[in-house]
């Protein structure tokens, strides 16, 4: 099982390599385009393609891939079509840098895009299908084999049940799977800043997302009983807008350990501090030790486990991590 | 200008009590929650209603699971020639390719797999009909253009391709997991028990978080904002978008 970890910047490379991590993932400015699915931010990329350059060079030289972000995510009528092509052609020639720079990989989730880069794919740089372009069965992720993609990045939203249909259905293509999730809304399909029309501001460390302005809600049509109607919506306002699902994170990895041995699990942290990167990825090396090594793997022993290191923080996660497990 | 076709958007069979005579075609099925996909049953009701009426039927995809993506198969091979499927997931597209070649040439790619922006290239284009694809349509919901009536916003760029438009409701964000069911709840995670389907029972709403008096609503896993248009819009928006030829209308959220 390999870990791979975001970078955007030179220092953190060599601290994170000897925390554990075996693969990075990045992005990079390039041509004033937003090529990639976080802010064109320095907070979140490389600042040109030097920095891109030297990054490369001292992960290779720790032995260690990374690969780089193209996955950045279109709304067709949301730009005119000469702004398409331009990102388009944008995207693909960085991505035919991608040889000379020596990169190991792309991750993309524009279909067309994809289909251009496989096209002219230079050797050695492999093509990985973005959870930006989910893939949530088995079917499609033969579609994309096919087209001859090497790894897919599986969707934040899939069930435990629904990764390992896949993991034992698709042979011949990696896997890789967030570790930790932020929101329960699909990140491809989601249009919430248009439709709000709340830009996504985000500047320095200050970041004001559309999704995480409260709401006030209330039951429009019912065909139940007021009072339960009013308990359900309770309910409903603990998992509105910004709240975690805690889908993956430390409840599922029980069940990723037991998938193939090449799995990839993938630290979401892009534009955190090391400190951050570095505590997340010590809980994680830990409980992923802990899974591997010890021979009785149940239940019982992997929740003491989690209490003894005081990972088991809200009682919420404790609830379900245990209704998961029983399941 | 072209002549509009004037389809109705359904999930669920007691809704065709919203069909009139106007409507050519029926949108039929689910394109938010894989758990709402119709059954034989329901298809089979829906194809009859369908033939009855002497109109055409479109099946509605939605992303699916290797566990939901199997309900589909027996839909697939009740479509006639003239039925359409309006694609959202490249899986289905598989399922197509390997036992309903037949199917192919009526395939339509939705509002999910349309949010890529290369999609209209011509390279693409070519991609598609080496599939067995021809991608002449566009699936555009009312909120994709601030507004109608401003030119007809970028669809009037794409004059290739003909267009429908759906509303009044049109979608902000959607999950997969539905945020009407408890988490501890076994169906939650469970993709193989069925939904009670609470969607069905209740509809929330809640205020704009900045624009006094405009509303957003919560279906099952999805959140829709509406915007109406009356018979005098629709004749303005015909003359915006030239190559606007079908008017989808949903009669209820379509959840």
């Amino acid at each position: 099982m390999k870990i791979a970890c975001p970078i955007q910047n030179l220092k953190e490379i060599e601290p994170l390599a000897e925390a554990g991590v075996e693969e990075f993932y990045c992005g990079v400015l390039h041509s004033d385009q937003h090529l990639s699915h976080r802010p064109p931010t320095e907070k979140f990329n490389f600042r040109n393609l030097k920095e891109l350059e030297e990054a490369i060079r001292i992960c290779h030289s720790l032995d260690k891939d990374i690969w780089l972000t193209l996955n950045r995510r279109h709304r067709l009528f949301d730009y005119f079509p000469f702004e398409n092509k331009l990102i388009l052609r944008n995207s693909l020639d960085l991505f035919k840098l991608s040889a000379e720079l020596k990169l190991d990989g792309v991750i993309i989730a524009d279909t067309p895009l994809l289909l251009e880069a496989i096209s002219q794919r230079p050797n050695g740089v492999k093509i990985a299908v973005s959870t930006v372009l989910p893939t949530l069965n088995s079917e499609s992720i033969t579609f994309f084999k096919e087209l001859g993609c090497q790894r897919t990045i599986l969707e934040r939203q899939m069930t435990i049940r629904e990764i390992q249909s896949i993991d034992e259905n698709i042979k011949d293509i990696e896997l890789e799977i967030f570790f930790d999730l932020g929101c329960v809304y699909m990140d491809a399909f989601c249009r919430l800043e248009p439709a709000i029309g709340i830009k996504h501001f985000y500047k320095s460390t200050k970041s004001i997302r559309p999704c995480r302005f409260p709401l006030n809600i209330s039951i429009y049509q019912s065909k139940l009983k007021p009072e339960k109607g009013s308990k359900i919506l309770s309910s409903l306002k603990r998992r509105i807008f910004g709240v975690p699902v805690l889908i993956y994170g430390l409840s599922s990895l029980f069940y990723y350990t037991k998938l193939r041995n090449d799995i990839i699990f993938k630290l979401p942290f892009r534009g955190f501090s090391l400190t951050e990167k570095l505590l997340q990825l010590k809980i994680l090396k830990s409980t992923l030790d802990f899974l591997i090594t010890e021979r009785k793997r149940d239940y019982e022993s992997y929740f003491d486990f989690l209490k003894r290191q005081g990972l088991l923080r809200h009682n919420f996660e404790d609830g379900y991590f245990k209704n998961k497990l029983r399941y | 200008m072209s002549k509009l076709e004037h389809v109705i958007y359904i999930t669920k069979i007691q809704d065709f009590k919203y069909w009139k005579p106007r409507f050519k075609r029926v949108y039929f099925g689910n394109e938010f929650c894989d758990k709402l996909i119709p059954t034989e049953e329901e298809f089979k009701k829906a194809m009859e209603f369908a033939r009855n009426k002497n109109i055409n039927l479109s099946l509605l995809t939605c992303q699916v699971s290797d566990f939901s993506i199997k309900k589909f198969l027996p839909l697939l091979s009740l479509l006639r020639k003239r039925d359409e499927i309006i694609l959202n997931d490249w899986g289905i597209f598989s399922v197509l390719k390997k036992d309903f070649k037949n199917l192919l040439p009526n395939c339509i790619l939705g509002k999910f797999l349309l949010n890529n922006i290369g999609v209209l290239s011509e390279p693409f284009q070519k991609f598609l009909e080496s599939l067995g694809l021809s991608q002449k349509r566009l699936e555009a919901e009312i909120g994709y253009f601030s507004s109608v009536f401003d030119k007809g916003g970028m669809i009037k760029f794409y004059p290739k391709f003909k267009i429908s438009l759906y509303y009044p409701y049109y979608y902000c964000t959607t999950a997969r997991f539905c945020l009407n069911l408890d988490y501890g709840e076994k169906r939650f995670r469970d993709p193989r028990l069925v939904c009670s389907k609470p969607c069905q029972e209740y509809t929330f709403v809640a205020d704009h978080p900045t624009k006094q008096g405009e509303k957003l609503f919560l279906k099952g896993k999805t959140w829709f904002k509406r915007q109406d248009i009356s018979c005098a819009s629709i004749k303005q928006i015909q003359k915006s978008l030239f190559n606007l030829d079908r008017l989808v209308y949903m009669p209820t959220f379509p959840i």
